[in-house]
């Protein structure tokens, strides 16, 4: 499939922080992180409404791409300083530090087999993370693809971003997913129609800064941003997402 | 950013040009290339005991004279980021720079890619101001100077930075598959037209952080690792950075052709491979897919082979799923330089590109005894072998699984 080979947007989760909770305390999500109860999450609520997903499409044709800008930020602090505490480096810290580790685990649960990635780009995480399911797609590589952004704050530590930050942006916590299609994916799902069309989404390097909207979410709150104003704005157009050091970009189509 | 101008119908080859790699055998490809020929391992045991692949402080040292005199980094320093050159920083602009170099590339271009992979960036950084972290002295200038560039996307924006370069950029953290998967996503954007050529890298420190979670798993050998070995007992953790050279014209500069590659998941557990190997096989037969190759046509696969018992019957299991008992020479040079984790699918690419060039089937150190239930033809020593395909593989935590395809090219 070449560099413009349609992609579609079926559905989008957004989920603020609290919405972890519930689950803490089941057993399933003992040893799991927030990050990974909060995109674990965003995910089941996609696959729930998305109309039979997983039988119509393999395992090995779903993909997933994780984007987070701090990763576990909180568990590597955790695991750091209990290492120089106690002199006791453990095992279930370290292994959920890793950015990987999100992946790892929706992997597990939702029985992800495709093509899976996890990116990390400062504040443009989210955006990479849709820009490589958008790749991921287009070279075939799987018929649907979930694209992820989360990232949690470590409340201790928002004096030290508040004091880097001279825009003072107002950080939060969430996850952020999408489900976006090919056409053979589209295919496939034929009872679901789907949001938009995606044509492209622009980030890295030295983007100029916009005048656009900004919503004050988390790190890497592109999906979020992007979710919300697809609310509010229509479906072929481009929307641009002001960001603390500058913008990203989604260009939209028609179906 | 996309650049309109590019062709976006035609599916283009992909060549690697350019080669560059800072290990714990030296500065320099050559270097390590001369260490795997002989089977010579540049494992120490460090002050803690640990039998890990460390970058000499004098090979540290003379990267940071050189690098802090570079254009480079004069770029950097002169963009807003104001910092001191890290380990990782001199690994990664001395790899990069053998790499381009060798391909004859001065700068990045709009048109160009960058991909970088890694899973502890600036970690040492966080190391040195640990007291911070555990008094959480957040009005402590050090824990915010630490904090400014703890994010992995750092080290990417500091390495665009440093080309001053606005072009596509990505970077990979799926763990020790990230460098394989960046090769494969680099691969994409070449032959889809998104980039003419682009720059694919991996980078990684040794910390207090990777040493001591892994080894909370028994995850670590207690001497030099025995990929394969029937007493093979952990892996050696290593630094270093590797970086490729891809582009699709049909340069003068051609080492090998990147045919393809495939990216796959376990989905079985968070830190062991699952035993059938069945994410590692299914990353194998895409990779053999999108080659357009059968597995008869690979001549030798440069196995992952951390010489950690599960992973070691894992991707065991995933050759003889793909490639049949019909006896593949298989290699690991894991004892020669040890785990570089992210970075490890980029400096072993850049030993198979060098073993094609140079027509020579790299051997397998350290191993004595084969373990029986690994049903593979692990080739021991360094040989003259006709090689036309080679497949790398890695398998990482998470479940994450990558593999690319080399091809000879006639030069």
């Amino acid at each position: 499939m070449s560099l413009r080979s349609d992609v579609f947007l079926i559905d989008y989760e957004l989920v603020e922080s609290g919405r972890e909770q519930p689950y803490l305390s089941k057993p399933k999500f003992r040893r799991a992180s927030r990050g990974m109860i909060m995109t674990y999450v965003a995910v089941e609520s996609l696959l729930e409404r998305s109309w039979q997903l997983k039988e119509l499409i393999s395992e090995q044709r779903l993909g997933v791409v994780v984007g987070t800008s701090q990763g576990e930020l909180e568990i590597t602090k955790n695991f750091l300083t209990t290492l120089v505490k106690s002199e006791t480096a453990r095992p279930i810290l370290f292994q959920n530090s890793l950015h990987n580790a999100v992946l790892g685990f929706l992997s597990i649960e939702f029985g992800i087999k495709g093509a899976s990635m996890t990116v990390s780009n400062g504040s443009y995480s989210g955006e990479d993370a849709v820009a490589t399911a958008l790749d991921f797609l287009r070279a075939d590589w799987c018929d649907a693809c979930i694209a992820i952004g989360w990232d949690t704050k470590v409340n201790s530590f928002e004096k030290v971003w508040a004091a880097l930050d001279p825009e003072n942006v107002k950080r939060g916590e969430g996850a952020g997913a999408l489900l976006l299609v090919n056409q053979s994916g589209l295919n496939r799902l034929s009872a679901r129609s789907p949001i938009t069309r995606v044509v492209e989404v622009e980030t890295g390097g030295k983007i100029a800064k916009s005048t656009g909207q900004y919503i004050d979410y988390y790190d890497s709150n592109g999906i979020a941003s992007f979710s919300r104003l697809l609310e509010v704005t229509p479906h072929a157009c481009e929307i641009q997402i002001g960001k603390p050091n500058g913008s990203s970009r989604f260009v939209l189509g028609p179906i | 950013m996309i650049s309109s101008n590019l062709n976006s119908n035609q599916e283009n080859e992909v060549y690697v040009t350019g080669v560059g790699v800072v290990a714990p055998s030296g500065i320099g490809s050559d270097c390590l290339w001369r260490r795997a020929l002989s089977n010579q391992t540049c494992i120490r045991a460090g002050e803690d005991n640990q039998f890990v692949g460390r970058v000499s402080a004098d090979n540290l040292a003379e990267l940071s004279n050189r690098i802090i005199e570079s254009e480079q980094w004069s770029r950097l320093r002169s963009s807003d980021l104001d910092i001191a050159p890290s380990p990782a920083h001199l690994m990664a602009f001395a790899a990069m720079s053998e790499a381009m170099t060798q391909a004859g590339w001065s700068h990045l271009g709009p048109d160009d890619g960058l991909i970088l992979a890694t899973t502890t960036g600036l970690v040492t950084g966080w190391e040195s101001e640990l007291g911070h972290f555990l008094n959480e002295q957040a009005d402590d200038p050090k824990l915010a100077d630490c904090m400014r560039y703890q994010g992995l996307g750092c080290i990417l924006q500091h390495l665009a930075a440093s080309q001053n370069f606005s072009g596509q950029t990505r970077l990979i953290t799926t763990a020790c598959a990230a460098a394989t998967q960046a090769l494969i996503l680099a691969h994409q954007w070449i032959r889809s037209g998104r980039v003419k050529r682009c720059l694919v890298g991996g980078v990684e420190v040794l910390s207090n952080l990777t040493i001591r979670g892994f080894d909370s798993f028994q995850l670590l050998s207690d001497g030099v690792c025995k990929p394969f070995d029937q007493n093979r007992n952990g892996i050696n953790l290593a630094e270093g950075a590797g970086f490729l050279c891809l582009e699709s014209d049909a340069s003068p500069n051609r080492l090998a052709k990147l045919c393809g590659g495939g990216i796959a998941a376990d989905g079985y557990h968070m830190t062991a491979p699952d035993p059938q190997g069945s994410g590692c096989a299914s990353a194998m037969s895409l990779a053999l897919k999108h080659a357009g190759i059968d597995a008869d046509m690979i001549d030798w696969i440069h196995a992952h082979g951390t010489g950690s018992p599960h992973n070691d019957v894992s991707e065991a299991a995933a050759i003889l799923k793909v490639f049949g008992d019909r006896g593949i020479a298989v290699s690991s040079t894991k004892a020669i330089h040890g785990h570089m984790l992210a970075a490890s699918g980029a400096v072993e690419s850049v030993l198979c590109v060098m073993a094609l060039v140079n027509q020579v089937m790299l051997g397998t150190a350290k191993i004595e005894t084969q373990d029986p239930t690994i049903n593979l033809e692990v080739n021991r020593d360094s040989c003259d072998r006709s090689m036309n395909y080679i497949l790398k593989s890695t398998l990482g935590f998470g479940g994450s699984n990558g593999a690319v395809v080399f091809s000879r090219v006639t030069r």
